[in-house]
C-alpha cells in the first residue's frame, strides 16, 4: 500500500498537495508544522506536540504497523498530519483510530477531507472493520461535521468529558465508521 | 510504412491463447461485431439473485464492437462461449471526463469474467494484451470501480477485499489510485478511480487531468 504514494490532491483554491507517509527526515518540518497549530487546538491533542521531544520520539519510533502517519506537503512545508493507529493484538485489533491535524491556513479547503479519506483507504486496505475518532464538541465541530459526511456516525457522547484550557467542560463525541462487508439484503 | 498505415497496423486485432485447467481460452482484441455474432454468451454472464453482469447480451457487445473508437477485448473458450470481456471506449458525453475533447482520456468502461471462469488469470490476460498497443503511451486511461457492480456473492469477498483484488489486477500495468470529487466515486467508501498515465503524456496534460479529477461538484462540503 505504501507504494501507492506519493498521491496528489487538489484543494479548493487549486493548490496541489502531496500526501505521503511520514519518514524520519521529516522531524524538523514536523516541528515547524506543529508550532504553527494554535495553542487552543493543540490543547485537545493526545500529546504535547509543542515539546520537541514528542516529535523526536515519533520519528525515532516509526512503526507503520502500529501507527501509520500521513503528512500533507506543499513545497517543503508540512500542512497537515493524519494518523491511523492500530492494535496488533486483542479484541479491538479490528478497530483503527484516526487522528488528524490541519494547519489553519489549509482548513476549509478540503484537505481534511482528503486526509481522512486516505486514512479510510489505508484502514480498509489493512483489513480493519471500524475506524474511530474522538472529537470535542463545540471545539472541533467542523471536523465532526466533516467526518460525518464521509460516513462516520456518532456512536457515543461522553458528557462533560474534556476540559478546555480555562477549565470549562465539553462533551467528547465518538465518531465511528464501519466498513460493511457487503450490501446486505433489503 | 506510411504513418497512417502504421497507425492502422497498430490498431490491428490480436489473439493470444491462454491454457487454463478448464481448457484453452482465446483472448482477442478489437473484436468485430461479426466475431461476436459467431459466439454465444457463457451462462456465467447474466442475472443472478444478488448480481447482474454489466453486459448480459451479445447485442450490447456487438454495439460496442461496432463503435469506431472502441476496443472490445473478448475471452472465449473452445466451445465458442464468451467467458470474459473488457470494453475500452471514449468517456460518455454525460461525464466530466469527456470535457477533454481531444481524445486524451480513454476509459476502461467495463471488465468481467464469467462465473466459473474466474481465478484463472483471464482478467489480467485481457488487460495485458489490450495494453500492448503503443498508443496508450499518448493517453490517460482511467477506470472507475463501483462496488454495487461487484459479484460479492460468488467471489465470497468483502467490498474492501474485492477492491483490493481489482487494484492488484491493474497496478502491475501502471494504474494508480487517484482521489476525485466525482460524486459517483464518492457514493461508497469502496468505490475507486484508477488511471494509467502514458509515458508520452505531457506535464500540462497531467495537470489538466488533476484539475478534472478535482473539479466541482464535490459530493460533500469539504472541511
Amino acid at each position: 500500500m505504501q507504494d501507492a504514494y506519493p498521491k496528489t490532491v487538489v484543494v479548493k483554491d487549486g493548490t496541489r498537495v502531496t500526501l505521503r507517509p511520514m519518514v524520519k527526515e521529516d522531524e524538523a518540518t514536523l516541528k515547524e508544522f506543529f508550532a504553527s497549530i494554535p495553542e487552543e487546538d493543540r490543547w485537545y491533542l493526545k500529546e504535547d506536540v509543542a515539546d520537541p521531544r514528542v516529535i523526536e520520539a515519533w520519528v525515532r519510533d516509526l512503526n507503520y504497523d502500529r501507527v501509520f502517519p500521513i503528512v500533507a506537503e506543499v513545497g517543503e512545508k508540512i500542512v497537515a498530519d493524519a494518523t491511523l493507529h492500530r492494535r496488533i493484538f486483542g479484541g479491538c485489533k479490528h478497530v483503527g483510530k484516526l487522528r488528524i491535524v490541519v494547519t489553519p491556513e489549509y482548513r476549509s479547503k478540503g484537505l481534511g477531507t482528503w486526509m481522512t479519506l486516505d486514512i479510510v483507504n489505508m484502514a480498509m486496505h489493512s483489513g480493519l472493520e471500524k475506524l474511530v475518532t474522538e472529537m470535542v464538541a463545540d471545539k472541533q465541530q467542523v471536523a465532526i461535521d466533516g467526518v460525518r459526511q464521509l460516513g462516520f456516525v456518532q456512536e457515543a457522547v461522553l458528557p462533560n468529558y474534556a476540559k478546555d484550557s480555562q477549565g470549562e467542560s465539553h462533551d467528547l463525541v465518538i465518531m465511528v465508521k464501519t466498513f460493511y462487508p457487503d450490501w446486505g439484503t433489503f | 510504412m506510411s504513418q497512417s498505415a502504421e497507425s492502422e497496423a497498430r490498431k490491428a486485432s490480436r489473439t493470444t491463447d491462454l491454457a487454463t485447467p478448464k481448457g484453452v481460452v482465446h483472448v482477442r482484441t478489437r473484436c468485430s461485431p461479426h466475431l461476436i455474432d459467431s459466439l454465444e454468451m457463457d451462462e456465467g454472464l447474466g442475472v443472478f439473485p444478488q448480481y447482474r453482469s454489466i453486459i448480459r447480451d451479445k447485442d450490447t457487445l456487438k454495439k460496442i464492437a461496432g463503435h469506431e473508437d472502441a476496443n472490445l477485448v473478448i475471452a472465449y473458450n473452445e466451445d465458442g462461449k464468451i467467458v470474459g470481456y473488457v470494453a475500452f471506449c471514449y468517456p460518455s458525453s454525460q461525464e466530466r471526463w469527456s470535457t477533454d475533447g481531444r481524445g486524451l482520456l480513454y476509459e476502461l468502461g467495463s471488465i468481467e469474467v464469467s462465473r466459473g471462469w474466474r481465478r484463472l488469470g483471464l482478467a489480467k490476460k485481457m488487460v495485458e494484451i489490450a495494453l500492448e498497443d503503443d498508443e496508450w503511451e499518448d493517453k490517460i486511461l482511467f477506470l472507475t470501480g463501483f462496488s454495487w457492480h461487484w459479484d460479492l456473492q460468488e467471489t465470497g469477498l468483502t467490498k474492501p477485499n474485492y477492491r483490493n483484488m481489482l487494484m492488484h489486477i491493474f497496478q502491475p500495468f501502471g494504474f494508480r489510485h487517484f482521489y476525485t470529487t466525482e460524486p459517483n466515486v464518492n457514493m461508497d467508501y469502496a468505490n475507486m478511480l484508477m488511471a494509467r498515465i502514458g509515458t508520452r503524456v505531457s506535464d500540462e496534460d497531467r495537470e489538466r487531468f488533476l484539475d478534472l479529477l478535482f473539479a466541482e461538484p464535490h459530493s460533500w462540503e469539504p472541511c
